[in-house]
């Protein structure tokens, strides 16, 4: 008997499809292949990719805005576990994204791989033994690599330090033990507050969302997480 | 209802040896989960006065000098859970079934064995309390029963070590809290009584019918296969490190989920390169993210694989043999990889 397979994005049946559709991840055309009844499709190269090809490709190719959902699509692939330093992708390289889409900051390709390359230096678990979250710090990363900022910069590093202290003081009053997800989420509500507050934008920030991977969670914090639901 | 038919099956077993006792439990929960067995209440005894180490239990050299140098035993159960001490006057308990089959989850199975242990002790005129986080049922603040568990995919097994008359003098130096039911209900016990009443307080509490049956070829082969390669080595007994597989050679593969094209091909071509030697081996597929089931050990390979994202895989014995190919291996190749593990084996 045919093994039934279930969406990573929405959990429902999969099925080989005849029609071409493209990879929610990179935008690959390709049929014959397993897709959702919402026609969510993962192409065989993001099956296989590991988490940075993965999230620097398919921040590469989004056009989504809403930086929120980017992340939750990513977390759903196979590749990210509950918990880890794919996080600090997550967080750097979906600011990122967000500042290219709404044409904030001129931000290229090559952008990306920088993101990560500098994410890559923070360890797992930098929350407890440095006192800074990756995921934070990421978000630093993000805006110093959009803005090019260095140490000798004024408004650039500014807003880099900016951010990675406001989301920092989110993080911190989340408690612990560490949820990478909720990090992931706090830094983005920051980063949406702090883009409203220094552009003019009204960009609308989901603080009420649901967090979907709560059961999953061993170590979740449940009523005391603001996504718990 | 908890099963269809409502119906378990009771063993009693007057094998002596620990060990093999231990290697039973074990046995008769894999031959659950392959849908071999019905689910079970087995009452069984042995002699020795032990301690049975849980599955991840690390006791220092010293400790366990100490022990044996007082006369104990030590053996060493696949399950989580507190230490346990055994001899004569211990009845152990052990509940298996399967979550889906007899819709029981691990958390109502424990719920359920709490609830009949204390209705047991209820009726030798005893107020049991139970203690869920240390695993204990309590009289007088003293220990009367130790539980522990195991689950292996999706079937569980839950045991319960019943003090009724155990040496006072060994269980209080390795247990100190502990005391027995005959000294708690200040009565002398027949041990036939005490199990007839386990039954009867069984079947009401799990609503069930218990019928009185032995173990089946299928759970003794296993049983006997256990023991020899698990619990009667000192590996296992001393320092929890267990075989792979039952069998002579553990085969992994880890797969995209849902696996690709060549993910597909490479699993059809290590099932035909297995064809001549499928009776000495044990698959195991593997699909990214989708987690490793209770009871299932990570091997070091399968864990490198998932870390670094190799897809596909072939893991064999523990130990990552390809990674990340691009092109099937032919027949030839997956055989030679496959006899120079068997040929390790021997």
């Amino acid at each position: 008997m045919e093994e039934e397979y279930f969406c990573p994005i929405c959990e429902e049946k999969m099925f080989i499809s005849q029609s071409e559709v493209s990879c929610i991840y990179c935008g690959t055309k390709a049929k014959n292949d397993y897709v959702c009844d919402k026609a969510h499709y993962i192409c065989e190269k993001c099956r296989v990719a590991n988490p940075k090809e993965l999230i620097v490709n398919a921040c590469k190719f989004s056009k989504e805005k809403d930086p929120l959902k980017l992340a939750i699509l990513l977390m759903k692939h196979p590749s990210i576990p509950m918990h880890g330093p794919e996080h600090h992708y997550i967080a750097g390289c979906v600011t990122l994204t967000v500042l290219k889409n709404l044409k904030l900051f001129n931000v290229s390709d090559s952008d990306f791989d920088k993101v990560v390359a500098r994410a890559a230096r923070i360890p797992y678990g930098a929350c407890g033994s440095w006192g800074a979250c990756g995921a934070a710090l990421s978000a630093g990363i993000a805006f110093s690599v959009a803005s090019k900022a260095n140490m000798l910069s004024k408004n650039e590093r500014r807003n880099a330090l900016t951010i990675v202290s406001k989301a920092l003081g989110e993080i911190a009053k989340l408690n612990g033990p560490r949820c990478c997800k909720a990090s992931v989420f706090l830094t983005i509500i920051e980063v949406l507050k702090f883009i409203n507050n220094i552009y003019g934008l009204n960009f609308k920030v989901n603080e009420n969302y649901i967090c979907e991977f709560s059961k999953r969670n061993e170590d979740c914090l449940k009523e005391d997480c603001p996504f718990y639901g | 209802m908890v099963n269809e038919e409502n119906e378990w099956r009771i063993l009693h077993n007057f094998i002596n040896e620990l060990d093999f006792n231990l290697a039973v439990d074990e046995a008769i929960l894999r031959c659950i989960q392959e849908g071999l067995s019905k689910p079970t209440l087995r009452l069984w005894r042995s002699s020795q006065p032990s301690i049975i180490l849980n599955k991840s239990n690390e006791v220092p050299s010293k400790i366990l000098n100490e022990w044996q140098s007082l006369g104990l035993n030590v053996a060493r159960s696949c399950m989580n859970g507190c230490l346990i001490y055994n001899d004569e006057g211990v009845l152990n308990i052990t509940i298996t079934s399967n979550e889906l089959k007899d819709k029981l989850s691990f958390k109502r199975l424990h719920e359920l064995t709490y609830e009949f242990i204390s209705s047991m002790l209820s009726k030798f005129d005893l107020k049991p309390i139970v203690n869920e986080e240390l695993r204990l049922v309590l009289v007088n603040n003293k220990i009367l029963a130790s539980i522990s568990s195991a689950s292996f995919y999706d079937s569980n097994l839950i045991f319960a070590a019943l003090y009724i008359s155990p040496n006072l003098n060994f269980i209080t130096k390795t247990l100190s809290q502990a005391s027995s039911l005959e000294k708690e209900a200040n009565i002398q016990v027949n041990l036939n009584e005490v199990k007839s009443t386990v039954k009867n307080e069984f079947e009401k509490v799990f609503n069930v019918s218990l019928i009185e049956e032995k173990l089946n070829k299928k759970e003794e082969e296993t049983a006997e296969r256990l023991y020899k390669i698990k619990y009667s080595k000192g590996e296992w007994i001393i320092k929890g490190e267990e075989p792979l597989t039952l069998k002579d050679i553990l085969i992994e593969v880890y797969v995209a989920y849902p696996p690709t094209a060549l993910d597909r091909k490479f699993i059809e071509a290590i099932n035909k390169a297995i064809e001549p030697i499928k009776d000495k081996v044990e698959v195991r597929v593997w699909k990214r993210g989708r987690g490793i089931p209770p009871g299932v050990n990570l091997t070091p390979g399968l864990r490198k694989a998932s870390k670094e994202s190799m897809i596909p895989a072939l893991i064999v014995n523990g130990e990552l043999r390809l990674g990340r190919i691009t092109f099937i291996p032919s027949e030839n190749e997956l055989k030679k990889i496959f006899e120079e593990a068997l040929k390790e084996k021997n």
